[in-house]
């Protein structure tokens, strides 16, 4: 656990000591908030609630997180000091997690920092329900946590940062793509096929969160989800060695 | 204690290190000479566990690395080739944080700390963004890293690639100094470079090792290769005659000059301290000796002779790299290949204070 801890603290201080984790922020609240506020204007809505504001979020989030993890790995490989991570009596898969953690901590504050919309309407609009807004940022919180582990991984497959950021936005957005309900419409023409594939899709998961529902199902897709891989991450880092 | 057994390891189609096996003991100063690809790289990648062998085993204080790599790792200090480090860090977060990879308590660190930073003298540098940092003080940092946890054996890829010659002067008295109590593994492909710290020399060619010896020995197996250079103010023929009339030495070339100042190199047999005799011979002609010095160059003459093929191959194939001065470049194609790696790197690590036969 040191160990996690030790390599999530230096890639929580690499985020912070450059520009990457404040403009991530910034950008991220920034496109919600236009797209909730401008793009689909929340103030002419007969009946103003949320739901406009998370729909976007599972696939504004494919195409953010990819921009934090993409130097997890990659920049290590760039630089060489894989070599180094890699030879210090750490065992690979702490490495794995305590990257994946420091991923999530940069996500987590990001998100924890755009509950600024929601505040900052509580004045003016009285029907806002706190228990949808609270399982509605557990749900991305979960569909991070996906993106993060999967990002992870992209980046161990290339040295360079932008191949491994579209590898990622590629396969998170297909995450997003096959849950989604247009597309699992879709896939049904082959009986039963879209149902099967959109389940591992983030995007029906994250629904049932923000209708206020916290869904065992869900919570055991986003851990599984992560879990594999976290673990295709941990096999390809120490496939390099062969 | 290292014992390397038959490691093998292949890249596709390419053999990286064929078959190789050696033992290192305590005291010893290990210097892996080779030409560029030639598998020293892959060699100590493998003995630090970055890389998996193919097949073969090492054994580090007798424990398996593949059976335990964290005690291997624990065993060892390594400074990867080209000094890989967090640019963004400042040297003290950074060395705090190797620390805490090392299991060290807060105390522990804070006295490791300070011992590496008195001995590599980083003192001025704590706080300095690494990314700021000259190359020699990257490289500092790169070797305070591989000795806070003061391993017994230290392993160093290329240590003093790419610094200048102050720089390569003291990292070479650290890595001496080191070398009193620590076992230590470094490659270069520069000759002078091992010659002037290794107590031992290893020489890989195409991943097998080709010569393994110290490096008085392996210039004494040169058998009549072994020579000095003479300059003398004296007519040339017959101060090249006079010396080729002296005990021991067995021919005499004329390199530079001619006429009444010349310098002559003299091959002689292993081992013959023929100095004064040469003395002797143009002071009792009344003749004028103003230079006479041993031919180091002579060990550049194994290592090229060791290691031809690789040089004769071209400099797409990482040819041999021995900085030496053209008159000592037997085969024009050799030479060639000299000055292309030298220009390729810019030049960067000819230690200058070596570059003229000495």
């Amino acid at each position: 656990m040191r160990n996690i801890l030790t390599i999530s603290r230096r890639e929580v201080a690499a985020y912070f000591n450059s520009p990457i984790a404040y403009i991530f922020m910034i950008l991220f609240i920034f496109i919600l908030s236009f797209l909730f506020f401008v793009f689909f204007p929340f103030f002419s809505q007969t009946n103003p609630d949320l739901r406009n504001f998370f729909f976007w979020f599972p696939w504004v989030l494919s195409i953010f997180i990819p921009a934090v993890t993409m130097r997890l790995w990659s920049e290590e490989r760039r630089s060489g000091t894989i070599e180094l991570l890699l030879t210090w009596p750490l065992q690979a898969w702490e490495v794995v997690v305590g990257k994946y953690l420091a991923g999530l901590f940069v996500i987590a504050i990001s998100l924890i920092l755009t509950l600024v919309v929601p505040i900052s309407l509580s004045s003016s609009v009285s029907s806002l329900d706190w228990g949808v807004i609270f399982t509605s940022y557990l749900g991305a919180l979960l569909i991070s946590s996906v993106y993060i582990a999967l990002g992870s991984w992209a980046s161990t497959l290339t040295n360079n940062q932008i191949v491994s950021l579209l590898i990622a936005i590629a396969f998170s957005l297909v995450m997003v793509g096959i849950g989604y309900p247009p597309v699992v419409k879709f896939l049904n023409g082959l009986p039963g096929l879209g149902n099967f594939i959109g389940w591992f899709g983030t995007d029906s998961h994250f629904r049932e969160f923000s209708k206020g529902l916290i869904n065992p199902v869900g919570l055991i897709y986003g851990f599984s989800l992560t879990v594999f891989f976290l673990v295709l991450n941990n096999l390809f880092v120490e496939g390099r060695k062969f | 204690m290292i014992k390397v057994e038959n490691i093998t390891k292949t890249y596709g189609a390419t053999v990286a290190v064929d078959d190789v096996s050696f033992e290192v003991g305590p005291g010893e100063i290990l210097g892996f000479l080779g030409p560029n690809g030639a598998g020293k790289s892959t060699t100590l990648k493998i003995i630090t566990s970055y890389v998996v062998a193919d097949s073969g085993s090492v054994y580090v204080n007798d424990i398996e690395a593949l059976d335990n790599p964290m005690e291997v790792r624990k065993a060892i200090g390594y400074l990867p080739e080209s000094t890989p480090l967090y640019m963004d860090m400042q040297v003290i977060e950074y060395l705090e944080f190797v620390a805490r990879v090392r299991q060290m308590s807060g105390s522990e660190a804070k006295s490791a700390i300070d011992r590496v930073v008195e001995m590599v003298g980083l003192r001025r540098m704590l706080r300095k963004n690494i990314g700021h940092l000259s190359k020699g003080y990257k490289q500092r940092v790169g070797i305070a890293q591989a000795l806070l946890h003061d391993p017994g054996i230290l392993i160093m890829d290329e240590p003093t690639s790419g610094l200048d010659p102050h720089q390569i002067i003291e990292i070479r008295e650290l890595i001496r100094t080191l070398g009193k109590e620590k076992m230590i593994i470094l490659s270069s492909h520069i000759l002078q470079e091992i010659s002037a710290i290794g107590t031992r020399i290893m020489i890989i060619k195409d991943g097998r090792i080709v010569a393994d010896d110290t490096p008085q020995n392996m210039q004494r197996s040169l058998g009549d290769k072994t020579g000095f250079r003479a300059r003398v103010q004296g007519p040339a023929e017959e101060v090249a005659a006079a010396l080729k009339g002296l005990d021991g030495v067995n021919s005499v070339e004329i390199t530079a000059g001619g006429g009444a100042d010349t310098e002559f190199r003299l091959l002689t047999s292993a081992g013959e301290d023929i100095g004064s005799r040469v003395f002797k011979a143009v002071a009792g002609k009344g003749w004028e000796l103003s230079a006479l010095s041993p031919d180091e160059h002579s060990l550049e003459d194994v290592y090229l002779e060791l290691t031809k093929d690789a040089a004769s191959t071209g400099p797409a194939d990482n040819g041999a790299a021995a900085q030496l001065p053209e008159s000592q470049a037997g085969e024009p194609e050799a030479a060639a290949v000299v000055q292309d790696a030298i220009s390729e790197e810019s030049g960067d690590d000819a230690p200058a204070q070596e570059q003229e036969g000495a």
